[in-house]
């Protein structure tokens, strides 16, 4: 990876860690440090931005977790459901936000 | 036929429902709304205007507008002769129908495929997902239900305009907006519509052709915008011009945000992608407990597998490419400030009051969730492809759907949704409107027992349980039947829902009160579920009624009882009175108008906010009624008492922490909050640590310093909740402080005093700081009552106590009463009038005067040993009692009180040696309480606990004050095992057990201006209503007065005068009775008099304004049609 890309990296990751960090309103999200999930949600961001032949496998990482946040559901654990879903459907948005440029470009996807 | 086929078929569902749902022959109403199909008539009359009067004493409602398209076709059908029933179950028909279709039609035009499998699919699932049955069929709420009806229709009109540049369509989608202009009857929705629209806008912009492009769809966006806000002026410019100054009264920046913080914990990603909102299925059980079933709750996980199934697919569909980005934002909209991402809400409501219109984003967004799920659940299914999971798949969403099909959507498991209004409402409405042919024009109908929230519950056969609905049954004259959620008038109707009682039995107070309020009729309500809420029983009430020599009963219509006031006794709407007293303040607590009933038979007036009145029309009022602008205690202190400080001290951040730690579980403290909490705490046990050891004052000041900023910051939420608590604890830090400084020196007296001085500063913001504290002083209650009074001009004032009945619970019994005014100590003796105490003539200055008053000696309320009720095993050995409970009885002593009140507080203590596998219980019991399985539930109630040391502790304990309806009430003390099970024996020892009633009586002053006997007779005014927003009329002033119109103050109301020689505005506008309105008039002489709605010409200008839209848009569209001929 070429040095510029690691340096744009790393500020991807810095600046949007704190500005993840100041949209989050911690009362309502108990299981989850407010700062953990802003560092998934940073580090998802940089993945995609730098590495999007990884977004698939972002999507399925969001699967798996949204999957997750049903057993919790079912099992009646809201507070751990909330926190998976919480961290699932913000790595869904995150990463299809990043697909916004080709889908204006040529109204799809063609690669996932 | 092949083409009509899936109409066909949603009709025939939309039937199937209908014919399922209305199988009863009932009519469904409840809720929010009330009655929509009783009487569109009815509702259309009201909604002509502003101002709706049909409630009285009258409110603006502009937004009432909106509803005359959808309440005129109500009432066509209401025309054509269908009853109530055939006009709900035709409308829900309409709506089923169209709901299916339009999203079918949707779906269909953007899919283009030759199966219409799928768009049925979509349809279908639009149809009966939990949103539609939960959410919009259940919450009942109409606005709801039409939104979620029209809105794919609006998709694809403003699709096809955006896409194509059709104005046909853009006509299209503009009548279907003023077909369902209801909607924009709740405000959010008109942010929901046009968020939603950006979005469909949006999609025209994929793929990318270019800036021209751009232009274009922003263009057509913006035209499309300014179009719909100028055709949509004629209820958009009253609304806009008339509703802010009426939220901002309703509704308070803090308050929306706290219900947006504790709904979007339920509104969390869990439930919202499900599309169901927790609060009715689950933590309600309204359906029933079938809902917590493990089996049922996968169900929706099932479809919104399907749902992202088909969010990954949106992604390389041409079409809905950007659908599934939309859905995640509208989850996002949906579930508020729930994580992530949540403090963009927090952020929102914090600096615009405008937002709070969305202060429950799942109700008022959520319907963009359903419809962007709808159409990912239709791309998921459209990959399943296998049939029989397709059919699984929606079998299980019509499962979960359940009560829609079996028509138990509407109500509860425990009520029902249906209603049937008894024949004897049609009745007794029949023999008012008789009255009414023959003459009674003037006048209001009380309804009785009178409900001071906004809704009831009847207990009919088919029982109703919703929005008072009263001006919907009556309908010959305006209905004085509940509050309006404004405190002044609230404040106001308080006076009278209060009046009817024996313990206040005035039959002059209940006159006056009648004619200050115009009402002509009263009708009782038998068949009121009155237990357990704060109404009074109406069994009681006629008890009063019958009593009454100024009402006639007029009949018995079933549980009704229809009282007319006699000619003799009516107050006319409109009145010119000479008899007058100003009242000030005009923003007083409802503690204040018993005691005008009390103290004067004149009129009240009063100036209204920053308003003056002079001395030109001091001149001609008789008396000055001044009432204490602001009041508070103050603990109080003296070097033997400060152990009793420290408790107080204690028990306040007791409160406080257990306040954080609770609302910590809701999810409603932020860090900076709880961090608040805690430095607040640990300053105190800084201080007491630094009093006691006589020690240095280490690091309190930096505490202080960083606490008294944050108190007042508006970014804290919630700190609302705390604040009471947080100023207790501050007023005993500056008691503390005080004491401190007598006794150190130097450079150390001098930081106290910083300490002590921010802290009084902030005090003193607060209006919470006596101006002539009194020091070195401590009663049993250990506070002092403190009060302002403004007075504008100086002299003499009569200084009168309220509540004079509860002189039996203190020793002296008000004979003398010692008060402080303006520092000046003054042993006053009191005279008694009946409910009042004069304590005789005082000088006061011009400006804010304070008289505080020290605590009169109490009595201890507690009956003696052999008195008490007793219930269990229960022992006097000495001077301690003995309780010892059992596994099958708890140990219980009861007191009755004498002489209480509303709002009345007791302090309770005692000396005990407690078990630690028993609790104490003292409770209050009052009539008010409800009752569950025969017992009451005391709303008053503290639970108490013993140490482990078993030795005797003292306890001391301030309980919550009585309700306002609260006619009786005696005082329980209950020692229950901890757990019963384990329970073997245990016996609790009490002594020194004390009651006592903590003083917390108004004060008042009284000056008289003028000699009584130099009263005009009453002047009569001749005069007709026109509508709800214009009266005329004429009287003759024989000198100068005030008149009176008796509907709610609003400085919208003016008063057209006309004299012999000119017309002109009558511009000394005043609150009248502390609700209504006043003007006085200077020139004695001949008038004719219009009164009218001022704001109701913004009807008319907004009624120019959209005919300019609808002729610009037909303009356009004949150009354009010319263009490309």
């Amino acid at each position: 990876m070429k040095s510029s890309k690691i340096i744009l990296g790393i500020l991807v990751f810095l600046i949007s860690f704190y500005v993840f960090s100041l949209l989050e309103f911690e009362p309502l999200n108990q299981m989850m440090s407010t700062y953990f999930q802003s560092l998934v949600f940073s580090a998802t961001l940089s993945v995609a931005i730098l590495m999007p032949a990884f977004r698939l496998k972002l999507f399925y990482v969001a699967f798996l977790l949204l999957f997750i946040m049903g057993g919790f559901y079912l099992l009646q654990q809201l507070p751990w459901a909330n926190a998976f879903s919480s961290l699932g459907v913000g790595i869904l948005l995150i990463v299809s936000l990043t697909y916004l440029p080709e889908l204006f470009k040529k109204g799809v996807v063609e690669k996932l | 036929m092949k083409k009509s086929l899936p109409a066909v078929f949603f009709l025939v569902i939309s039937l199937f429902l209908i014919l399922i749902w209305f199988r009863g022959g009932h009519l469904f109403a409840g809720g929010d709304v009330g009655f929509q199909a009783l009487n569109p008539q009815r509702v259309l009359e009201n909604a002509r205007y502003t101002w709706w009067d049909a409630t009285a004493p009258g409110s603006a409602i502009p937004q009432g507008l909106s509803a005359i398209p959808f309440q005129l076709s109500l009432s066509l059908l209401q025309n054509l002769g269908f009853p109530p029933v055939a006009v709900q179950a035709t409308l829900f028909f309409v709506l089923l129908f169209v709901m299916g279709f339009g999203m079918y039609l949707f779906l269909i035009d953007k899919l283009k495929e030759e199966s219409r499998l799928y768009p049925f699919l979509g349809g279908l699932f639009y149809m009966f997902n939990p949103y539609m049955m939960i959410q919009v069929w259940h919450r009942f709420i109409h606005t709801t239900i039409i939104l979620a009806a029209v809105l794919p229709f609006f998709a694809i009109f403003w699709d096809k305009w955006i896409k194509k540049g059709s104005i046909k369509n853009l006509m299209l989608f503009l009548l279907t907006n003023l077909l369902a202009v209801y909607i924009y009857g709740t405000y959010a929705y008109i942010i929901t519509v046009w968020i939603f629209l950006f979005f469909i806008t949006i999609t025209s912009l994929t793929p990318w052709e270019g800036r021209v492009k751009l232009l274009q769809v922003s263009g057509k966006f913006l035209f499309g915008f300014i179009i719909w806000i100028l055709i949509n002026c004629w209820w958009l410019v009253p609304v806009t011009q008339i509703s802010p100054a009426l939220l901002s009264v309703q509704h308070k920046s803090a308050d929306s945000l706290i219900n947006l913080i504790m709904i979007s914990g339920q509104a969390i990603l869990p439930y919202s992608l499900q599309l169901i909102n927790p609060f009715y299925p689950f933590y309600q059980a309204e359906f029933g407990s079938v809902y917590k079933n493990t089996l049922l709750q996968l169900i929706p996980l099932i479809f919104v597998t399907v749902i992202l199934i088909g969010l990954i697919r949106s992604f390389k569909s041409k079409t809905f490419s950007l659908f599934g980005i939309f859905f995640l934002l509208a989850a996002f909209l949906a579930k508020g400030g729930a994580p992530p991402f949540g403090a963009l809400y927090i952020f929102g409501f914090k600096n615009s009051f405008a937002l709070g219109v969305l202060r429950n984003p799942f109700e008022k967004t959520g319907l963009i969730l359903v419809f962007f799920a709808t159409v990912l659940f239709v791309l998921g299914i459209q990959k399943l492809k296998n049939r029989l999971i397709i059919l699984v798949v929606l079998i299980s969403v019509l499962v979960f759907s359940w009560p829609m099909l079996l028509g138990k959507t509407f109500g509860s498991v425990e009520r029902k949704g249906d209603v049937e209004v008894p024949q004897s409402y049609k009745m007794a409405n029949e023999w008012l409107k008789e009255q009414r042919t023959k003459g009674v024009l003037d006048g209001n109908i009380l309804h009785l027992p009178l409900t001071r929230g906004e809704s009831v519950r009847y207990n009919w056969e088919f029982g109703y349980n919703g929005l008072e609905s009263s001006d919907q049954f009556f309908t010959s004259h305006p209905s004085i039947s509940r509050g309006f959620n404004v405190q002044r008038t609230d404040d106001a109707l308080t006076a009278l829902s209060l009046v009817f009682r024996k313990s206040s039995e005035d039959s002059n107070k209940i006159l006056k009160l009648l004619q200050n309020f115009n009402v002509r009729f009263l009708v009782l309500h038998r068949d009121l579920s009155w237990q357990g809420t704060d109404i009074d029983d109406p069994l009681e009430v006629e008890k009063v009624l019958n009593k009454l020599y100024f009402i006639e009963k007029k009949g018995n219509f079933g549980e009704l009882v229809i009282f007319q006031v006699t000619d003799r006794f009516f107050g006319p709407k409109i009145e010119i009175q000479n008899s007058v007293s100003i009242v000030n303040p005009h923003q007083v607590n409802m503690g204040i108008w018993p005691w005008l009933g009390e103290v004067s038979n004149n009129f009240f007036v009063s100036p209204f906010q920053s308003q003056k009145i002079d001395s030109n029309i001091k001149s001609q009022v008789q008396e000055m009624l001044i009432f204490p602008q602001n009041a508070f205690v103050y603990p109080e202190a003296s070097g033997s008492s400060l152990g009793e400080l420290t408790e107080q001290l204690s028990s306040h951040l007791n409160n406080l922490a257990s306040t954080v730690s609770y609302m910590k579980q809701l999810g409603l403290v932020e860090p900076i909050t709880e961090k608040l909490a805690q430095n607040i705490i640990l300053s105190s046990n800084k201080l007491v640590e630094a009093y006691n050891q006589q020690s240095f004052l280490a690091g309190y000041n930096d505490l202080i310093n960083s606490i008294l900023p944050e108190v007042n910051n508006p970014s804290i939420v919630y700190i609302e909740r705390l604040k009471n608590d947080i100023n207790d604890v501050l007023k005993i830090h500056e008691l503390f402080l005080s004491l401190m400084q007598k006794r150190l020196n130097g450079a150390e007296q001098e930081r106290v005093r910083q300490s002590q001085d921010k802290i009084r500063e902030f005090l003193k913001k607060e209006s919470l700081l006596p101006y002539f504290a009194v020091t070195d002083q401590a009663t049993e209650v250990g506070q002092r009552q403190y009060y302002n009074l403004w007075v504008d001009w100086p002299g003499e004032y009569e200084l009168v106590l309220t509540d004079a009945k509860t002189k039996d619970n203190y020793i002296e019994k008000f004979d003398k009463i010692d008060f402080q005014i303006n520092g000046q100590q003054k042993a006053l003796s009191g005279y008694f009038n009946g409910n009042l105490v004069s304590f005789g003539l005082i000088d006061l200055n011009q400006g804010l005067n304070e008289i505080s008053i020290l605590n009169p000696s109490p009595l201890n309320l507690v009956v003696p040993f052999e008195n008490l009720t007793k219930f269990g095993d229960i022992k006097l050995s000495g001077d301690q009692i003995q309780m010892i409970p059992n596994q099958s009885s708890p140990a219980i002593i009861e007191s009755p009180l004498e002489e209480i009140g509303g709002g009345d507080i007791y302090q309770v203590s005692f000396t005990g040696q407690i078990p630690t596998n028993v609790s104490v219980y003292l409770q209050i019991v009052q009539d008010s309480d409800p009752v569950e399985q025969g017992n009451k539930i005391p709303r008053i109630s503290v639970q108490v606990f013993g140490n482990q040391s078993g030795s005797w502790q003292n306890y001391k304990l301030r309980l919550s004050s009585l309700s306002a309806v609260t006619q009786k009430a005696s005082f329980r003390l209950a020692v229950v095992p901890i757990n019963l099970q384990a329970f073997s024996s245990g016996s609790t020892l009490i002594k020194n057990l004390r009651v006592i009633r903590v003083f917390n009586n108004n004060i008042f002053l009284r000056s008289d201006i003028q000699s009584k006997e130099v009263n005009e007779p009453t002047q009569t005014v001749k005069f007709t209503k026109i509508n709800p927003v214009a009266y005329e009329g004429t009287f003759d002033l024989r000198k100068p007065g005030f008149l009176f119109f008796k509907e709610t103050y609003h400085s919208g109301w003016k008063l057209q005068l006309t004299d012999e020689s000119k017309t002109f505005i009558a511009d000394n506008h005043y609150l009248g009775l502390l609700y209504g309105n006043a003007w006085y008039i200077e020139g004695a002489g001949k008038y004719k008099f219009k009164i009218i709605f001022d704001p109701e010409k913004s009807f008319y200008y907004g009624m120019i304004l959209s005919g300019i839209g609808l002729f610009g848009l037909l303009s356009y569209a004949v150009v354009i049609k010319k263009l490309k001929k």
